[in-house]
């Protein structure tokens, strides 16, 4: 087994991930150093080449038309890219199967008797009709006749509407020897017979292979081992041997086949031909196959390839709305070419509050903060990072103010933590005040809701409250970091990223339930004791990873015996959801709209679980084979490997893209509601980082620490990014993006559930209700609460799909019903042991303190002590109940009811 | 030159008169399907999947091992048939079409429930919405009701739309028993008035977040919902909807004993009130439409109530002048096989199965589509359960290619693979 990060044919990967997670400036040398190279061969935009109409160059299929037609809007869903296609015309979805794509445009239009590319007639080709407006297209005119867009396909008709052309090997691991069809000097299409060659194949070849034979002899497709893509894979036949003879072609085995005359070889097997057609193939065959070199089909994976898609300016800052700043967009290939593309690109803003960008590239400012302009070509992406700082409204007298620099004598802005030097550095670039330090009850409710899931108990609180240690706050965290519920709570976040669903690891049959629940125990309980000995993540992962799937040894095989991985792009998507971050699934069928992805890129990640399915409980490759990670590195094997191996090793490996920032920056959603890469599991240059450097740091320091996920979730507790209040000051409160303050956030599903028994929990029961583990909802009762009405009303993920979004932290209407109305609650409420025990008090004649009862009401809930006109509202309501615990009842009711208790803030 | 090709052929004709192409007039015809108002609907799902040739697709002539033990009988629409044990919806008939022909490939109870509950076959990536999530997010009711109500536990939920758009759960009514809604009714012994003084309490200590609320859309949402929770609990008019109570008791024995009947009986109340969909699930505990033994004596028992349910909420409907604005749609998961099995029972089949409309612009009388003589394929092209869904929001006036943002990052079509029934309307 061999293994390789390769440097220099991915450098277009890694120098996007640098552009997107790394220094900026590191790359604005790098790019800087190229432009000085290559500065005068820079090729002039389409726009300006294609001006006149007889420009020099004949336009490439990849680099112009494809992209192009993109840009457009052709290939995209409503239109051609449907997968209907669109009046019969279809083009893959947002490119990049050149392949059909050139069929498709040579392909005889159906609905009409046209071209849709006439070679003898370039201008009477209907795309270009069509595009112009001159035959009635659906889509409306998409450019004028005489534009640059329309003499770029002119002449590229012109030049015989070539597609790709060179050799390279198929998509899927082995070489192949295809033959390029323009060399080969037999095809009578070259000699003086071309016209009459090229009539019949245009008017009657091409149209019978379309219907009928290139669903199984296609491009892809290659039933008995035939290929018709081509005039070279048509001699060289199938399995059955060659498909005509030149010399005899009486004796062709194509003619024996749409002939029926031979019982066992019948094609078209859905019927024979009509006799017009055979006469047509019978002409075809005589003449010697005349091809024209147009329609070749090419080959599947282009001979070029981008390097790099890189930007001018590098960043763009703007003071005011309504200022405008042209991007120009340059795309290096591997043959040296470097090209304007900007009038080729496709872009979008990633938020149209703050910039927004027209089709040439053009972007205006709209409002204040930091985004990305990105842009598309080719399969490149490119992030261009703009930037409006917030101006301070309304407080013009204290511009000037010393105070209000964001890192001066502040105490919110002073800090040593690492995380805070990122964030303010870029919190001063914005103009940005961070809001004042949470008070210390704020942050050990916080805190410990993020870190264990459980509410602070009142003596939590009020001892919290009386330690006079400067170090009180660090202290908790540790002593929180210690506890069970942490690992409880975390273990319960790690099956959600991992998809421990019951019902997936259960047959489909009712009667398995309890099957499914048994084994998703296993899974939480195996994950809960590594977290509890703070094992480190990636061992973690890699027991996950590489189970057993015999089920012996100490590994946890059930990530891989679930139901919905049937096939091994389910695996595929699986995993890189999981342990990279990454949604592959618009790749699965279409190149992805908004990222680098291909079909190929994701059929190659996919033969690597081809092998490992539930049912065969193995996980050998039987042949070598040789396939690239996502373009970040190439794994050779032998046969008799297990294919996850390489994949868990190329993911521990330091230099892996994703691996330990996705892990990073989900753990960081835990805190902030918000990833530094949001949402998490959308790694993509189109999705760039916030704070790019302030990832690199957390994932590279997180690795360095072998993967200690204590060391992370200090890390971020103790900074003040963390600790800062959710009360917006007057430059902040539009912020939701730079962490200058804490957005409140709905505690999860299994919060609400757990902090509601706690909260009228009997005094001596204050503990065990929440140390006890297997009464917990983010306990070992997470599998058996999984599906039931209050996790369901609250968001808790089935983790049945690979999106973080299963988790929802949305209020809504069914939530409000709960808690207001919910037999559940009204239970808690009549039951609660803290209520019972005031109503024996209350019966026994003992005397009870209201003042105590009121405080105990807003510790319980809220973990703070009430303030004055609380206590007074309450005191008013206490006097008018018919009883204490009636009244007390009604104060929880309204507690558990109030957004301070339902929010974690 | 002249062209065979059948394909060709037949877009050629959609370039007939004034020069549409066939897929101008294909989108064309689709826009006019689709009702011009928001309609109201109520989908009845027969779970288990009942066979389809022992209820409206009966096939008298096949020999003895398929045609089974039913009869057909004549409706009040000439040549229309159905069987024997649907004898008030036989003179029904007129008020609702038949869908024969209906097929797919998904003989798996779980798939093929999400299949039909949401017009989309099942996938990795999206989960889809059910129809009453559809129309919450498209037609919310009035804020002192839930838009949409699912009677029994919602199968499916909101899916990619999210869980503001999720159901309020309902359970099966029971004749004879207090009927009380999780979250609505006011139980044991909770008086109106006191959860009245603790939301005021509630209101009055509400105030951390007080000036802050528009900063943030979780708090001001949770105002919004918690407000509108206080309004459907305590509202006299969402309460009465749930109240089976006020019904006399020869309108609950119309409707029937059997929960079929009782269920469809609050759906029919609760359309009343202004709720804008409801879903049924017909999914008794002891037994369902899943047939693998004892087919005829299990249907025997199964479809009189279902007959006798169906057939009073669409005479209901109609006397009270809703029937118009509702568009009702029954179906089971998939159809059963054509041969019966050693134990009286028929197994899963997908490549048939039924569906009956109603309601809204459905022309009744009509049986559209038809199986073949055993019935086990559709005898032409068939319907998908994707179709059923496209026809079923085309007829609540939502249309099936309208585009959702969902949380998966992309747009997606709301029936992506069907397209209305034309024949339907």
């Amino acid at each position: 087994m061999q293994f390789s990060i390769l440097n220099r044919p991915f450098a277009f990967v890694r120098s996007a991930l640098q552009v997107t997670w790394g220094a900026l400036r590191v790359v604005i040398c790098f790019v800087m150093t190229i432009h000085f190279v290559i500065a005068e061969d820079v090729l002039r935009p389409a726009a300006e080449q294609y001006a006149e109409r007889d420009a020099p160059m004949v336009p490439d299929f990849q680099r112009h038309v494809i992209p192009l037609l993109g840009k457009l809007g052709c290939n995209s869903a409503k239109c051609h890219g449907s997968f209907q296609g669109q009046g019969g015309f279809r083009l893959s979805l947002f490119g990049f199967d050149f392949q059909s794509d050139h069929a498709a445009m040579l392909a005889q239009a159906s609905s009409e008797d046209v071209l849709r590319l006439n070679l003898k007639k370039p201008e009477a080709s209907l795309v270009l009709q069509k595009a112009t407006g001159l035959t009635d297209h659906e889509g409306g005119q998409r450019f004028e006749v005489g534009s640059w867009e329309h003499h770029l396909l002119l002449r590229w008709i012109e030049g015989g509407a070539k597609g790709l052309t060179s050799v390279t090997p198929d998509p899927i691991g082995k070489a192949s020897t295809a033959v390029e069809s323009a060399s080969d000097v037999s095809n009578p299409i070259t000699g003086e017979g071309r016209e009459i060659g090229e009539e019949l194949f245009t008017r009657s070849i091409q149209p019978i292979l379309e219907d009928h034979c290139f669903e199984c002899h296609g491009y892809q497709a290659k039933k008995g081992g035939l290929s018709l893509s081509n005039r070279t894979r048509l001699l060289e036949g199938g399995e059955s041997g060659p498909s005509v003879n030149l010399d005899q072609f009486e004796q062709s085995l194509l003619l024996e086949a749409v002939d029926y005359s031979n019982p066992s070889l019948q094609m078209p097997p859905s019927g024979r031909l009509s006799e017009d057609e055979l006469q047509a193939i019978r002409r075809w065959v005589e003449l010697g196959v005349p091809w024209p070199d147009a329609y070749a089909v090419a080959p599947a994976e282009p001979n070029q390839k981008l390097v790099e898609l890189y930007y001018e300016p590098t960043e763009v800052l703007f003071q005011e709305s309504g200022q405008t700043q042209s991007i120009r967009i340059l795309a290096r290939w591997d043959n040296g070419i470097v090209e304007d593309v900007t009038c080729l690109s496709r872009y979008q803003t990633n938020d149209d509050a703050i910039v927004r960008v027209d089709a040439n590239g053009v972007a205006t400012c709209v409002g204040e903060g930091d985004t990305h302009v990105i842009a598309f070509y080719d399969n490149g992406v490119a992030a261009i990072p703009v930037m409006r700082p917030y101006q301070n409204l309304g407080s013009p007298q204290l511009v000037g103010d010393p105070s209000l620099d964001p890192l001066g004598d502040h105490s919110h802005g002073q800090s040593d933590h690492p995380i805070d030097k990122f964030i303010n550095a870029k919190l001063q670039k914005l103009g940005l005040t961070p809001s004042e330090i949470c008070s210390d009850e704020e942050f050990l409710r916080r805190v410990s809701i993020d870190l264990t899931g459980t509410l602070p108990t009142a003596d939590d609180v009020l001892s919290f409250l009386s330690n006079e240690s400067p170090e009180k706050r660090n202290q908790v965290i540790d002593q929180l970091l210690a506890k069970p519920s942490y690992a409880a709570w975390w273990t319960n976040k790690l099956c959600d990223f991992t998809g421990c669903n019951p019902k997936s690891i259960s047959s489909l049959l009712e009667v398995a339930r309890e099957e499914g629940y048994v084994r998703a125990s296993l899974w939480y309980d195996w994950i809960f004791e590594r977290v509890q000995r703070n094992e480190p993540y990636d061992r973690i992962v890699s027991g996950l990873m590489l189970a057993d799937l015999s089920g012996s040894g100490d590994s946890m095989p059930y990530f891989w015996q679930r139901q919905s991985l049937k096939e091994a792009k389910d695996t595929a998507m699986s995993v890189a959801h999981a342990f990279l971050g990454i949604q592959l699934q618009c790749a699965e069928c279409h190149k992805h709209p908004f990222d680098q992805w291909t079909q190929s890129d994701f059929n190659q990640f996919s033969r690597f679980f081809e092998s490992v399915t539930a049912t065969k409980r193995r996980s050998l490759t039987d042949e070598p084979l040789s396939l690239k990670l996502l373009r970040s590195g190439t794994v050779s094997m032998d046969s008799g490997i297990d294919p996850r191996q390489p994949i868990m090793e190329w993911m521990q490996d330091a230099d892996n893209p994703w691996f330990a920032k996705a892990f990073v920056n989900r753990v960081w959603v835990g805190y902030f509601n918000r990833g530094i890469v949001d949402p998490p599991d959308q790694f993509t240059p189109a999705n760039p980082a916030s704070h790019p450097e302030l990832l690199d740091w957390l994932a590279s320091g997180f690795v360095e620490q072998g993967y200690d996920m204590k060391w992370l979730h200090r890390q971020i507790v103790s900074s003040n990014a963390y600790q800062r209040s959710w009360v917006p000051n007057e430059t902040n409160q539009n912020d939701r993006r730079n962490f200058s303050r804490v957005i409140p956030r709905r505690i999860p599903a299994e919060v609400v559930y757990d902090a509601m028994k706690q909260v009228v929990a009997a005094s001596e029961d204050a503990e065990s209700v929440r140390e006890n583990l297997r009464r917990r909802a983010s306990g070992h009762l997470s599998m058996r609460m999984a599906g039931t009405h209050a996790m369901k009303v609250f968001g808790k993920p089935d983790r049945s799909i690979n999106c973080d979004c299963e988790r929802v932290n949305q209020p809504t209407l069914l939530q409000a019903i709960f808690t207001q109305n919910d037999p559940l609650v009204r239970m808690r409420l009549a039951d609660g042991g803290w209520l019972i025990e005031i109503e024996d008090a209350e019966e026994a004649g003992e005397p009870l303190e209201i003042e105590n009862l009121i405080e105990q009401v807003w510790l319980r809930s809220v973990g703070r002590l009430p303030d004055q006109p609380e206590i007074d509202r309450a005191r008013k309501h206490l006097n008018d109940s018919t009883t204490l615990a009636g009244g007390v009842r009604d104060l929880l009711w309204a507690m558990l009811n109030s957004k301070e208790f339902l929010l974690n803030h | 030159m002249h062209y065979q090709n059948s394909r060709r052929q037949f877009l050629k004709v959609g370039v007939l008169g004034g020069g549409l192409t066939l897929s101008q007039y294909l989108r064309l015809h689709a826009s006019q399907s689709v009702a011009s108002e928001k309609r109201s609907g109520i989908f009845i799902f027969m779970e288990g999947a009942p066979s389809h040739q022992d209820t409206f697709d009966l096939k008298p002539d096949a020999p003895e091992e398929v045609r089974g033990e039913f009869r057909p009988i004549s409706t009040n629409v000439p040549g229309v048939e159905i069987c024997e044990h649907l004898p008030l919806l036989a003179k029904r008939a007129d008020r609702y079409a038949v869908i024969r022909g209906v097929t797919h490939n998904v003989a798996d109870h779980g798939l093929a429930k999400k299949y039909l509950l949401t017009g989309n076959k099942s996938s990795q990536t999206v989960s889809y919405p059910e129809y009453g999530s559809v129309v919450s997010h498209e037609f919310p009711s009035a804020s002192y009701l839930p838009t949409y109500v699912s009677i029994d536990e919602a199968f499916v939920g909101p899916g990619y739309l999210g869980s503001r758009f999720s159901p309020l759960t309902a359970e099966k009514p029971r004749h004879g028993f207090d009927y009380t809604v999780r979250g609505v009714s006011l139980q044991d012994g909770l008086q109106l008035e006191q959860y009245q003084n603790q939301k005021q309490l509630l209101d009055d200590l509400d105030t951390a977040f007080r000036g802050y609320e528009e900063l943030d859309d979780q708090v001001r949402g949770m105002d919004r919902f918690s407000k509108q929770a206080f309004e459907i609990i305590s509202s006299p008019k969402a309460r009465s909807a749930f109240d089976l109570s006020q019904e006399k008791a020869s309108e609950s024995d119309r409707f029937g004993k059997h929960e079929f009947g009782q269920s469809l009986l609050l759906a029919s109340r609760l359309i009343e009130a202004g709720v804008h969909f409801v879903t049924v699930r017909l999914r008794p505990a002891d037994f369902d439409f899943d047939t693998h033994q004892d087919n005829f004596p299990r249907l025997r028992k199964l479809l009189p109530p279902f007959d006798r349910g169906l057939n009073a909420l669409l005479e209901r409907l109609e006397e009270r002048g809703l029937l118009g604005s509702t568009s009702i749609m029954a179906a089971g998961e998939f159809g059963r096989t054509p041969k019966i099995n050693s134990t009286g029972g028929r197994d899963h089949w997908a490549r048939a199965m039924c569906a009956v409309m109603a309601g809204g612009d459905v022309r009744g009388g009509q049986v559209i589509g038809a199986t073949d003589k055993t019935a086990a394929e559709p005898s032409s092209v068939g319907f998908s359960p994707d179709d059923l869904a496209a026809s079923f929001f085309a007829n609540l006036g939502i249309s099936p290619q309208v585009e959702f943002q969902s949380n998966v990052g992309r747009p997606i079509t709301l029936v992506r693979d069907g397209n209305p029934i034309d024949s339907l309307f």
